[in-house]
């Protein structure tokens, strides 16, 4: 386990590595200055501070000596200055990673366990009516386009049913917890049945494959009854391809996070990162996109290691 | 559980180990019903083997897993399963899982993929024990321990902890026979268990389960389409053909003097070292599958005996001798 | 006996789990092999798992390359000259299922680029009939016929550009046991009026018996015996051989419990013991056998019988 584990960190590191230099010349791309755009918002700049920057980060110096100095400010702590809100960048950013996270964490979960539910529940019988119901809704849910199921959601529950307010942005701190989750409900909901779309039918295309195994049979002539063979044999197996694409795909669930954060006014990351662009806010900017690739990568090599923990014959390798 | 039914008591029922009687299995699909076993009946008693000889379509596979309780769904069943004097056909699906693996168990031909390969070995054989005795996980352990001794694996203690993939054939499916004898069934039923092995390794195996059956009384359901494999462990022998039982005798009669045109026809087509030829005899034709209620004796267009009444009218099967059973219509009673 | 094919010295290693970091282990698939085929022979190689009877008739074949050694077909090095044919054990993945019968009988022909598209067609139909099927074989697709006469058809592709030596392995062990002798039957005869020379693959040693003229036993990659088809089964000298002709399945004996003289389990190719790779398993084995691999000599006494053991009978 030690070895194949080692080298994909290794690896994962190499990438944010390549990727982080990848981001820092997109942004570079934006027009002006970068060293203004750095400064811009920082209350304590100096004369001195700016020739120093500029010697650091000025437009005459190589793309690749200004990236290395950034990095090495990242790692030492420094992550700047917003240029749009005069702030420092862990300031805006920091609430906002609070409530996409809030969002994403919610989603997954529960959208993992539903689908492993009604994905095994489908793949007992392949064809039968439970089947048909599930495969259909699976259908349906990813057919849906995000905003349109946001849409019908606002309409149906928050307008004419009056059960869930509409807006985050009227989330006061000063509110009880169960209010301020119920801010929460159907955006988490609209993520989730998305989610769960795509996941079911990966749980019911595995099960139905791993309960045709042989093992399978082995544990029926054992005299194991239907629900501890799904639980203790099929599961497991039927999971692991599972896994690694269901992490995967929590980093897109970034993405499709903005979507849902813009109808119902979350002010997460991706409104974060996309109102930073559009100011030309350079260091939000930057922090934000690095880091959402920093959790897609993170995702990614999770989805490596449950790999190689889960299914034994690849970590003994 | 106040379905299990006890086994162990020393002097426990005369009943035979299994009995089968009328056997018929039916397959339905797209509106053609095909008949895989047509109304087959035999028995074998406790501690004895039956070897369950035929080539492929002649329903052995079907046949054990109707003892078993695991026919596949497509498939429907008639006729009366007693294990141990328990009649089983029509028995609940609960009444089955406490049957499986407990009186009666099955051993497969494939010991890689019969084994889930994410759970070790140990761990699998425990399983049965926990389920049918009701045993405490680590005592279950111990035991399993111990079985995996008893099948001959050397560190039985370490290699309870390996994953299948770690162990070889052999060795996995002596795993599997652990895993079949735990509970003591009445009954193993064993499909092609050696098929997949190399020659020297199906030896060994083929003495285990001679040393276990001696050991533990177990009757045994030995299939294999090999009867030269199957004659090395067989006290008694049943020839099946598209279906039916065309002869049954002990392996002794069996080979010294078959009756059936089929079971000659098999015996003589297997090259002998012993019985060199220049040309092996051959048996024409290939298996044919059968529509259901089709009458006429199923080998009849293969065979150089058979005439017009062979072919319109169902041998049934008959008693030659004392315990030689044969049908056909051209053995003379 | 003209010598038509001589194996000599040959190896076949590979490289496994080799990757950016590692530098893999090395399986010897055949080990230092040197063996004769002549015309009109057939030549038997017998043996089990990691055995490399496979990897050999392959590399005959024309399938895989050499590591170390070389094999020569009538002296000169193996080329695509369809000189040499092979048929496989499963009938089931051997014929493109996508392709008519007839094309793919006539397919050697046509990769050698012999002759124009009627008259391989016609070769192939002469072929088809030559091998029992039916004259509308050719029209037909692969998945239409049974596995004996798939096997049959796998045959004639074989013989179709006229060969002089045919690979076999273990070509009858996914067929039935009635259909066995009839595409055994059918092998012979084929053999007899063609003139073929065989190497046949096989596990069986019963059909071994049955149709072999000489017959190499191999263990991990080497031989460790060559015979006279009786004198291999009338007197064998290596322990391997010996227990080999003990465990086969015979007709009408039904074994005890304390039977097999064989324990253990076959090693790895990955992992070959050392000295002689028989000898954890070996009743016979010694201090010497441990850490000396012995050299195929003649046993004592019997001409023409080889075998690699230093206590050989």
């Amino acid at each position: 386990m030690g070895r194949y584990s080692l080298r994909r960190i290794a690896e994962a590191a190499l990438v944010a590595l390549i990727m982080s230099f990848l981001l820092y010349n997109l942004i570079s791309l934006l027009p002006g200055d970068p060293v203004d755009l750095m400064l811009e918002g920082n209350p304590s700049v100096t004369p001195e501070l700016v020739a120093q920057m500029r010697a650091l980060y000025g437009d005459n110096q190589p793309l690749v000596q200004r990236y290395w100095h950034w990095l090495g400010n990242l790692a030492s702590g420094d992550l700047g200055y917003s240029s749009s809100q005069f702030k420092p960048v862990m300031e805006v950013l920091g609430p906002a990673l609070l409530q996409t996270s809030k969002l994403m964490i919610w989603t997954f979960v529960i959208s993992i366990l539903t689908s492993i539910v009604l994905g095994s529940l489908a793949a007992f019988k392949p064809g039968g009516w439970i089947d048909n119901v599930i495969s259909f809704f699976a259908f349906a849910c990813v057919s849906s386009p995000a905003y349109w199921v946001a849409l019908l959601f606002l309409i149906v529950f928050s307008v004419k049913l009056q059960w869930f307010p509409a807006t985050a942005t009227a989330i006061d701190p000063d509110m009880g917890l169960l209010k301020q989750m119920s801010y929460f409900v159907l955006p988490i909901l609209t993520l989730t049945l998305f989610s769960v779309g795509q996941y079911v039918r990966y749980v019911r295309a595995s099960m139905i494959e791993t309960l045709a195994s042989d093992y399978i049979r082995t544990a029926r002539a054992k005299g194991l009854s239907r629900i501890t063979i799904v639980r203790r044999h099929a599961l497991r197996n039927a999971l692991v391809p599972v896994v690694t694409l269901m992490a995967l795909s929590f980093g897109s669930l970034m993405s499709g996070a903005l979507v849902v954060e813009t109808m119902f006014g979350v002010q997460g990351m991706g409104k974060a990162i996309y109102d930073a662009v559009m100011m030309k806010d350079f260091n939000v900017a930057m922090i934000g996109m690095l880091f959402a690739t920093l959790v897609t990568l993170f995702a990614s090599l999770v989805a490596d290691l449950a790999y190689g923990w889960l299914d034994p014959r690849i970590s003994l390798k | 559980m106040t379905e299990q039914i006890e086994l162990t008591q020393p002097n426990s029922s005369t009943a035979k180990a299994l009995e089968v009687t009328g056997l018929t299995v039916i397959a339905r699909r797209d509106g053609t019903t095909t008949e895989i076993v047509s109304d087959i009946s035999y028995a074998i008693d406790r501690g004895r083997t039956l070897g369950v000889v035929g080539e492929s379509g002649c329903g052995k596979t079907v046949t054990s897993l109707s003892v078993m309780g695991l026919l596949p769904a497509n498939l429907s069943s008639a006729g009366s399963i007693k294990i141990a004097g328990h009649e089983m056909a029509g028995a609940s699906e609960r009444t089955w899982e406490n049957t499986r693996g407990n009186q009666v168990a099955m051993v497969f031909q494939e010991p890689m993929s019969a084994l889930n390969p994410v759970m070790k070995i140990g761990t699998q054989v425990a399983e049965v024990i926990v389920r049918h005795r009701g045993t405490s996980p680590r005592i279950a352990h111990k035991e399993a321990i111990e079985l995996l001794a008893a099948v001959g694996i050397p560190s039985p203690e370490v290699r309870a902890n390996d994953y299948p993939h770690q162990l070889s054939g052999g060795m996995r499916q002596r795993a599997m026979i652990a895993i079949a004898l735990a509970c003591q069934p009445v009954l193993l039923v064993a499909d092609e268990p050696t098929t997949a092995l190399d020659v020297t390794i199906q030896a060994q195996i083929l003495d285990l389960m001679v040393e276990l059956q001696d050991r533990t009384g177990t009757a045994i359901q030995f299939i294999s389409h090999n009867l030269a494999v199957v004659s090395q462990i067989a006290h008694d022998i049943m020839v099946m053909y598209a279906g039916r039982v065309v002869e049954k005798a002990t392996a002794q009669e069996m080979f010294s003097a078959p009756l059936h045109p089929y079971t000659r026809g098999l015996i003589e087509t297997l090259p002998d070292p012993d019985r060199p030829v220049k040309r092996l005899p051959v048996i024409p034709g290939a298996v044919q599958s059968m529509a259901a209620g089709a009458a006429g004796c199923r080998f009849a267009k293969r065979c150089s005996l058979a005439d017009g009444h062979c072919a319109q009218v169902t041998p049934a099967l008959e008693l030659h001798g004392s315990d030689h059973w044969v049908a056909c219509h051209k053995v003379p009673a | 006996m003209t010598a038509l094919l001589e194996i000599d010295a040959m190896s076949v290693h590979f490289q496994v789990g080799s990757g950016m970091l590692r530098r893999g282990k090395t399986l010897k698939a055949v080990d230092n092999v040197t063996l004769q085929i002549n015309e009109n022979e057939t030549v038997a190689l017998v043996g089990e798992s990691g055995s490399g009877k496979t990897t050999l008739g392959r590399v005959v074949a024309g399938l895989g390359s050499t590591t170390a050694g070389s094999v020569r077909f009538r002296g000169a090095p193996l080329e695509a000259s369809g000189k040499i044919q092979m048929i496989f054990q499963d009938p089931f993945s051997a014929l493109d299922p996508r392709m008519l019968v007839g094309d793919v009988v006539a397919e050697p022909l046509r990769l050698l680029g012999r002759g124009k598209a009627r008259d391989r067609r016609d070769r192939a139909r002469e072929m088809l009939d030559q091998v029992r099927l039916p004259k509308d074989a050719a029209e037909r697709f692969p998945h239409e016929f049974s596995g004996g006469q798939r096997q049959r058809i796998a045959i004639a592709r074989a013989l179709v550009a006229d060969p002089e030596l045919i690979v076999a392995d273990e070509p009858l062990s996914a067929l039935d046991v009635s259909i066995q002798s009839q595409v055994l039957n059918l092998l012979m005869d084929l053999k007899e009026s063609r003139q073929l020379a065989l190497l046949f693959i096989s596990h069986d040693l019963a059909v071994v018996h049955h149709l072999a003229d000489r017959v190499a036993v191999l263990y991990l990659g080497r031989i460790v015996e060559v015979a006279s088809r009786d004198g291999l089964f009338k007197n064998p000298s290596h322990p391997y051989t010996q227990a080999l002709l003990q465990a086969a399945p015979k007709i009408g004996m039904r074994r005890s419990s304390q039977t097999t003289m064989l324990r253990g389990e076959i090693p790895s190719p990955l992992n070959p013991p050392p000295g002689c790779s028989f000898h954890p398993r070996c009743p016979k084995a010694r201090d010497i056998c441990r850490q000396v691999a012995p050299a195929l000599e003649s046993a004592p006494g019997r001409t023409g019988q080889l075998a690699a053991c230093h206590f050989k009978d």
